[in-house]
């Protein structure tokens, strides 16, 4: 706020400071995230959401960045945490103010210079298992003048967004120690969504909605059923109670259809698919949930009876365009198990997908239907190789999507791992693979940066990386037809979306593990991405 | 919740310890030289610190003070545990249990806080000889357990019905949030405004004197960092705030909206502090020593609910 009348200022030391501050909750908040802003589509200054609007496409109508200028972009600012996890956020920004996660950290930054305005600080968990353990938080979603996040050992904490102060924190996930939470809350008219990780580690999958004023759970759906329920007989016994699915990334939502949709993770104990028979509901698969119950609207299982860890909690992106000649509502999901997906998101109809991983050999194709034809690939006492590996022909990071060059841009990495099975019993404050992977000897694994074109269902470019494979870094896409992503060698990069030839990129000196945005204030544009304990911004000198 | 889990949260509480280093930090940024010393002057008079460290070394004089001046009406909390403590722990482990010359925090030392009453009770009845700990078993069991009680109140720690509260907490509820409205500034447990510093925890470890004397005399504990501040650029633009940032380039001033402004120090033509703090400075005046009592009950019971376990949304699973 500023006033350039001096009969206009807030007074509180001028009259009774009591009196004079009292009406200050009565003002409009200057952070004010409101429904039309999180529902608009073509997201310009603000980045109001994880992955800036709800449709998932990552792409940002900022035009001040372009294929000729872009040459001369540079790092503007850099933020540096010292949390104990690296970061894997994506930043929002809302009216100059960027919010960003750090472990159980959060900070208000000033989005054109970086300077901390305030920080939330909170010590990491201890005793957690596996993912949790290692302290990340993508992000935060924002609704009013609040900031919702995750901690590591899943409590969900409402903070005031003008200052960082807490206001509430509720533990969500406290009957079986190996939950944790490492995503983004999404936020949805007046309610804030949350899932949990521990998917590999023998917990029980939900999604679940929160009122975002009182903290009040609206809603919990299951994503693994309980006995008697449609998909139980992949269950027996207790097994539904430790069966996985883990909704561990946001979903994506449809406002007109009112429909949120939510990857769902691999199913439990990961490589022993003997005590779970059956397709075991609802694992990796994508719900189409009705955000006022958490009914399911439908559902489509990219990998029944995974044994393969193929977590299917990609984005999936919601696209409006000609398909086959019929304007469809359409999702998109470049999945882990290697294959691409379009479904028909009004219905779940299955209406294509396409192989995109070199090398896939635990299915030879997907039926008419979209299940996978299975091969005889298994994990195995011994080990099996197994392609795509465990870390997925893609994973979390983002995909995006431009109407300008109508292509679907995504991280792929082609590598197998060789997959063993040994039954073992549940436990508590343990790992539940049930065994596990090795590299593949002598065969080091290659990321690519992929354009799929939906027209002809092929891709359109692929643009191969140099590096150890080691990074986990995503893509974003601009109006100008700009690709920016993480390379697998330290680099942030920009590429022509047309044709993938690359433009600018800048070493960060670190594994990128985050992926990009676009935001701008000051009439300025900014792309940011965090890199190992950094967070950079460039912008146009 | 365990200590490790108390959440902070930057930009928040200043006590004397703390406005002992913050001093240093100014005179540093003054050296600077970027900003014009006349406002320098303005923003922070020296007097004026000098003023802050005599309140700062009067407060750590603590008990024997303010029990001199409630023997003076000047509406000071009476408290037994408080006085036995006073008598036989403080001058050792300071008023406020954080330790002194001769013996250490036992307020906020984690080693401390997480002794149970019994092991308290222990080393208060046999001492610690090794370490100069005198054995207080002559005082009875009554007082002992009056004195575990009181070093819980100090350390923030225990159930509210293990509380020794000088007042009635439910009435200090109203005070904050209605009478008085501290809480159009200050929040406590999520609610209320976010100007000043979050209360919640506040009185985790701090005893009540020293609450007391931040009620009576905010000036002594906020020093310049509770006024605003004015600052009027080249092109007329008035910018009123609290300042949240401040480097060699840009000052970063937070208004009453919540809105952050950071404002480029080339662009800056003046820079002013508001002589009077945010925080009022007539409670002293206006507080009878009930309100205050009741005030501080509620600050104290609320530091000792942060101690527990956040809600849960548990269900049958």
């Amino acid at each position: 706020m500023y006033l350039r009348i001096a009969g206009l200022l807030f007074g509180c030391e001028l009259v009774a400071a009591s009196l004079a501050c009292q009406t200050l909750h009565e003002k409009t908040p200057a952070i004010n995230v409101q429904r039309t802003q999180l529902e608009r589509q073509g997201i310009a200054g603000d980045w109001p959401s994880y992955n800036g609007d709800y449709t998932g496409r990552r792409y940002s109508s900022l035009t001040q960045i372009t294929p000729d200028n872009v040459k001369t972009l540079r790092t503007q600012w850099v933020f540096h945490s010292t949390s104990p996890g690296i970061l894997e956020a994506t930043p929002v920004v809302v009216g100059g103010v960027m919010y960003l996660t750090a472990s159980n950290d959060a900070y208000a930054l000033n989005a054109s210079n970086g300077t901390v305005l305030w920080h939330y600080l909170r010590p990491i968990s201890s005793g957690l298992v596996d993912d949790a353990s290692g302290h990340i938080s993508r992000g935060v979603a924002l609704w009013g003048d609040r900031l919702y996040m995750e901690t590591d050992n899943a409590h969900l904490l409402c903070l005031d967004a003008h200052s960082g102060r807490l206001i509430w924190d509720i533990a969500y996930a406290t009957w079986n120690k190996n939950y944790g939470a490492t995503s983004a809350p999404l936020a949805i008219r007046g309610k804030i969504l949350v899932g949990t990780s521990g998917g590999d580690d023998g917990v029980r999958g939900f999604v679940t909605a929160f009122d975002a004023v009182s903290g009040k759970v609206l809603w919990r759906r299951w994503t693994i059923p309980a006995p008697g329920e449609f998909g139980s007989r992949s269950w027996p016994g207790e097994s539904y109670l430790r069966g996985g699915g883990a909704a561990w990334m946001p979903g994506t939502y449809d406002p007109e259809l009112n429909t949120l949709y939510w990857g769902t993770g691999n199913a439990a104990p990961d490589y022993d698919g003997s005590v779970r028979p059956g397709d075991d509901l609802y694992t990796a698969s994508v719900l189409a949930l009705d955000p006022d119950t958490g009914r399911i609207k439908w559902y489509f299982q990219f990998t029944p009876h995974d044994v393969y860890d193929y977590d299917s909690v990609q984005t999936a992106v919601l696209i409006d365009a000609e398909y086959q000649g019929q304007p469809r509502k359409l999702l998109i999901e470049a999945n882990r198990n290697g294959f691409l997906y379009i479904l028909d998101r009004v219905t779940g109809k299955f209406l294509s997908a396409a192989r995109f991983a070199e090398r896939v050999n635990w299915a030879s194709g997907i039926d008419a239907n979209g299940r996978p034809i299975y091969t005889e690939v298994q994990p195995s006492a011994k080990g099996t190789l197994t392609c795509p590996g465990d870390a997925g022909a893609t994973n979390w990071f983002s995909p995006a999507y431009n109407e300008t060059t109508g292509l679907f841009y995504f991280v792929s990495l082609d590598q197998c791992t060789i997959n063993s099975v040994r039954p073992e019993a549940f436990e508590e404050g343990k790992e539940y693979y049930a065994t596990g992977t090795r590299e593949e000897p002598d065969t080091p694994g290659k990321k690519y940066l992929l354009a799929f074109d939906r027209n002809t269902n092929q891709l359109a470019w692929k643009y191969a990386q140099e590096g150890n494979t080691h990074s986990w870094g995503g893509v974003m896409t601009t109006a100008t037809g700009l690709v920016f992503f993480a390379d697998d060698a330290n680099s942030f990069e920009a590429v022509d979306g047309h044709t993938g030839k690359p433009l600018w990129h800048f070493n960060t000196g670190q594994t990128l593990h985050a992926s990009p945005m676009s935001y701008s204030t000051g009439l300025k544009q900014y792309v940011a991405i965090a890199s190992g304990d950094d967070l950079f911004a460039f912008a146009l000198p | 919740m365990t200590l490790e889990h108390k959440y902070q949260v930057a930009m928040s509480d200043v006590d004397c310890d703390e406005r002992r280093k913050s001093r240093v930090t100014r005179v540093r940024s003054r050296e600077s030289g970027l900003f014009p010393r006349s406002h320098i002057r303005r923003f922070q008079h020296p007097l004026k610190r000098l003023s802050n460290a005599i309140v700062c070394v009067a407060l750590a004089l603590g008990g024997t003070l303010h029990a001199q001046q409630g023997a003076n009406g000047n509406g000071t909390v009476s408290n037994p545990a408080a006085a036995l403590f006073d008598s036989t722990c403080a001058v050792c482990h300071g008023s406020d249990g954080r330790g002194g010359e001769r013996a250490p925090n036992i307020a906020t030392e984690r080693e401390m806080v997480k002794l149970s009453d019994t092991q308290l009770t222990t080393i208060l009845n046999k001492g610690v000889l090794a370490s100069g700990m005198p054995a207080f078993g002559f005082l009875g069991d009554e007082k002992i357990k009056h004195l575990v009680a009181y070093l819980r109140q100090l350390q923030g720690l225990g159930g509210s019905d293990q509380l020794m509260l000088p007042g009635d907490p439910a009435e200090g509820e109203k005070i904050f949030f209605e009478r008085d409205s501290c809480s159009s500034c200050h929040m406590v447990h999520g609610r209320g405004g976010f100007l000043s510093e979050d209360l919640s925890a506040y009185a985790h470890g701090r005893s009540v004197p020293v609450i007391h004397a931040a009620i009576f005399h905010p000036a002594s504990i906020l020093g310049s960092a509770g006024h605003l501040v004015d600052i009027h650029t080249a092109d007329g633009t008035l910018y009123r705030g609290l300042v949240r940032a401040r480097d060699n380039f840009n000052v970063v001033l937070q208004g009453e909206d919540g809105a952050y402004h950071s404002i480029a120090r080339e662009r800056i033509q003046q820079m002013t502090a508001s002589s009077q703090p945010l925080m009022p400075e007539d409670y002293a005046a206006k507080f009878d020593e009930k309100r205050l009592n009741d005030l501080i009950s509620y600050l104290l019971q609320s530091a000792a609910s942060e101690k527990t376990d956040p809600p849960t949304n548990e269900e049958e699973n």
